[in-house]
């Protein structure tokens, strides 16, 4: 009997086995294998055509005496100590007046700001342009309408980064739809409680609000700031990384350095730099957030 | 003895059965010339060896045979004509089983953003392809992705000597040649005479030193009662933005010696036109001028700065002129040579080129020089030099030119600063590609922040001289 058992579970494993096999597969040749490969390289100088050279840890000494990668790393820590909050501030704001219960329209309301999330990349970045044009940009323009002489923006080395913070809340609403699926979460019934000992709104939001939106808020920070590593395609579009490199971004530099510069080496050692830096950002994270506590 | 007379005359008997079986074939369009008829052996009944005249183009005696696959970087307009040249082709070796694949392929042909290289790699690339980008093309040649074309080029009868000395810069690495030039454009300052005129000045002596410009430039610029800019004379970096060395080089800057493998980044005459252009961006406030220059469009768009009157004179190569055809047709301009300051190379340029290469592997090189060939025709290009007033590469090519036989001015120009001995491509070199973005960030460091020139100029040098040293 314990033997047929056996057999079956024997059986069942490798029916298993078998029925997993081609994610085993993909996940070791499209996942690990590009992810142990560039660690390799990370530690040589390899130009894609030509065999690797084998060069030690120099490509990591290199990087931290490369004043654009310094840069790339400031403008990046720039936009998650300052941008990521700062969206991160305005989409909980946002979340909690379309959760009221007395706003009316709250649908037609939340669909306006999920509808930038939907629009492609490339249309939102040109749309962004036009607004942000010094002279004949709407953004100015209203800003003018209050006697504000507005700033350059992207074509400022002061006003760049911020005018990529702007476009970062634009595209917030992801963020809103998971903060009000949280705050739905919550029950009326603490609202109602601290109503009837005198909390107002600011301290029901302060004191109920935010620390049962703590796991929500950590998830959406933590993805917020691994999305600013890797952003990309609104930096590559809107300004390539200028003007004088003030909107070059980590990801923008490490593709310059992969597929323009063919710095393969080079631009490995950044994914890896990049990877310890998020990591430990994280971790902190989770660890201000009590993530665990919150869990239990 | 006898055995190699049976042998040869065996092989003579083949050779001109081979003939009289190629000569014999139905030719489709048939104008079979003196030299078709002694055409080159070949494989009897696998194509036809009369040759076929289209638009008064002949198709080479060849026997090669095939397809090939070319990526082509072009876009728009210049991708229609650049379509049309190859149907031309095909239509042209058609009787000979010969038939060019064209793909075009965005970003240079691929070699701004890694695709061409990737392709190379996994042995995937094309025969042939065209790249308007020779500065990252070029490291392409030095880390071994091209193929040395000595031997194809011989074989289809291209001769280097024929081209322009300073094409040659692109063509060889160490001695060897692995890019050819399709065509060249000429940098000239460009220049508003209407506006010329309005402060005073005479269009038709332009300025030829550097401090005759600038006096241009300052008459030129117009400021409202409150202070702002309507107009500029002269924005230095207006349209040279993706061009690391291009003014510097007219300027008398050698920033890359290949000889010697030295990179000469903290000359005189580097550090002369860096203070040049910050003391355009000190007089006028950089931001001041990115403002008012960003609400106004590219170089092919209505509303570039020049198209708007807002700029009176612009540093930038020939295709402006087609640009100024299609969006400010009643914008009037003249060209001149770019004034250079003393020691400067005077009525001179650098080229701007299109380079054909043919990657390593490629599994049809003799085809693909043979299309190459093709394409460096002055009748292949006559639409391209008339549309784009692009030049040929060598001046003999001149003459077949449709705008050499109108008498075009501004041809004429073109062709005599093409002429100068003193032109060239600088720097270009194994990290040619890395070394201009560097040079490009690093001015306009010195135009938004000020930069010191002389200690940035030096860390460039440091930095590049050392990655040159280690890879060579």
């Amino acid at each position: 009997m314990k033997k047929r058992k056996m057999n079956l579970k024997r059986t069942e494993f490798k029916h298993a086995m078998l029925f997993i096999s081609p994610w085993i597969f993909g996940v070791i040749v499209f996942t690990l294998y590009p992810i142990l490969s560039s660690l390799y390289y990370s530690f040589c100088e390899y130009k894609v055509v030509q065999d690797p050279i084998f060069v030690g840890l120099q490509n990591y000494k290199d990087l931290f005496a490369d004043k654009t990668f310094l840069k790339a790393l400031y403008n990046t820590g720039y936009m998650i100590l300052i941008g990521v909050p700062i969206t991160t501030f305005t989409a909980i704001w946002v979340s909690i007046l379309l959760n009221n219960k007395k706003l009316k329209y709250t649908g037609v309301f939340r669909i306006m700001f999920f509808i930038p999330t939907l629009i492609p990349t490339v249309v939102a970045c040109l749309l962004w342009v036009w607004m942000l044009q010094p002279d004949s940009g709407i953004i100015n323009r209203l800003l003018g309408a209050f006697g504000i002489s507005g700033p350059g923006w992207i074509s400022s080395v002061t006003w760049s980064k911020p005018a990529f913070i702007l476009i970062m809340i634009w595209t917030c609403g992801n963020a809103i739809i998971i903060y009000l699926a949280g705050l739905q979460d919550i029950s009326d019934s603490l609202y109602e409680a601290a109503a009837l000992d005198g909390a107002g709104f600011f301290r029901q939001t302060i004191s109920i609000t935010i620390p049962l939106l703590k796991s929500t808020i950590l998830y959406n920070v933590v993805t917020l700031i691994i999305g600013v590593f890797q952003w990309f395609a609104e930096p590559y579009i809107i300004t390539s990384g200028g003007p004088d490199n003030s909107t070059m971004f980590y990801a923008l530099y490490l593709y310059q350095n992969a597929f323009q510069f063919f710095k393969m080496g080079y631009a490995s050692a950044m994914a890896w730099v990049l990877l310890i830096i998020a990591m430990a950002i994280i971790l902190v994270l989770f660890k201000v957030f009590k993530f665990n506590e919150v869990d239990s | 003895m006898n055995r190699r007379k049976v042998i040869s005359f065996g092989m003579a008997a083949v050779m001109t059965a081979g003939m009289l079986a190629g000569c014999g074939g139905t030719g489709t369009t048939a104008t079979s010339s003196a030299s078709g008829s002694t055409s080159s052996a070949s494989k009897a009944g696998s194509y036809e060896n009369a040759k076929v005249e289209i638009n008064g183009m002949v198709a080479e005696d060849t026997d090669l045979t095939g397809e090939f696959t070319y990526w082509s970087a072009f876009t728009g307009d210049s991708q229609t004509w650049d379509q049309s040249r190859v149907d031309l082709f095909n239509e042209l070796y058609a009787d000979k089983g010969i038939k060019c694949n064209v793909q075009f392929v965005p970003d240079g042909a691929g070699v701004n953003n890694g695709k061409l290289l990737s392709a190379i790699a996994g042995g995937t690339g094309p025969d042939v392809f065209i790249s308007d980008n020779p500065t990252s093309v070029y490291t392409y040649a030095t880390n071994g992705s091209l193929e040395d074309l000595s031997e194809p080029l011989d074989k289809v009868g291209i001769n280097l000597d024929d081209f322009f000395p300073g094409c040659k810069d692109v063509i060889y690495y160490k001695d060897t040649p692995y890019l050819i030039p399709q065509d060249a454009n000429v940098i000239m300052l460009y220049y508003n005479p209407d506006i010329a005129t309005e402060v005073g000045l005479d269009p038709d002596t332009p300025p030829t030193t550097l401090e005759e410009l600038d006096q241009w430039a300052d008459a030129m610029t117009k400021v409202d009662a409150d202070g702002n800019y309507e107009r500029f004379g002269l924005i230095p970096w207006l349209d040279s933005g993706n061009d690391a060395f291009v003014v510097p080089y007219i300027m008398g800057c050698d920033p890359y010696d290949a000889a010697a493998n030295k990179l000469d980044l903290t000359s005189d005459t580097m550090v002369n036109y860096l203070e040049w252009v910050q003391s355009y961006a000190q007089k006028y406030n950089p931001e001041k001028i990115q403002s008012f220059t960003s609400g106004l469009g590219g170089m092919f768009s209505p509303d570039h700065a020049f198209m708007r009157g807002k700029v009176g004179m612009t540093i930038t190569g020939n295709w402006f002129s087609n640009a100024l055809k299609i969006y400010a047709p009643d914008v009037n301009y003249k060209v001149c040579a770019v004034p250079v300051p003393e020691g400067g190379r005077a009525n001179s340029t650098t080229f701007g080129v299109n380079v054909f290469g043919i990657p390593t592997g490629a599994k049809n090189a003799e085809l693909a020089t043979l299309f190459i060939k093709f394409c460096l025709s002055s009748q292949v290009n006559d639409d391209n030099f008339k549309q784009w007033r692009s030049i040929p590469t060598s001046d003999a090519a001149f003459d077949d030119v449709s705008l050499t036989k109108e008498g075009d001015e501004m041809y004429a120009l073109e062709r005599e600063i093409a002429n100068s001995p003193e032109n060239g491509i600088p720097a270009l070199c194994s990290v040619s590609a890395e070394l201009s973005t560097s040079f490009q960030a690093f001015r306009e460091s010195v135009i938004y922040s000020n930069a010191d020139i002389k200690a940035g100029l030096q860390e460039l040098q440091d930095k590049f001289q050392k990655q040159l040293d280690a890879e060579n």
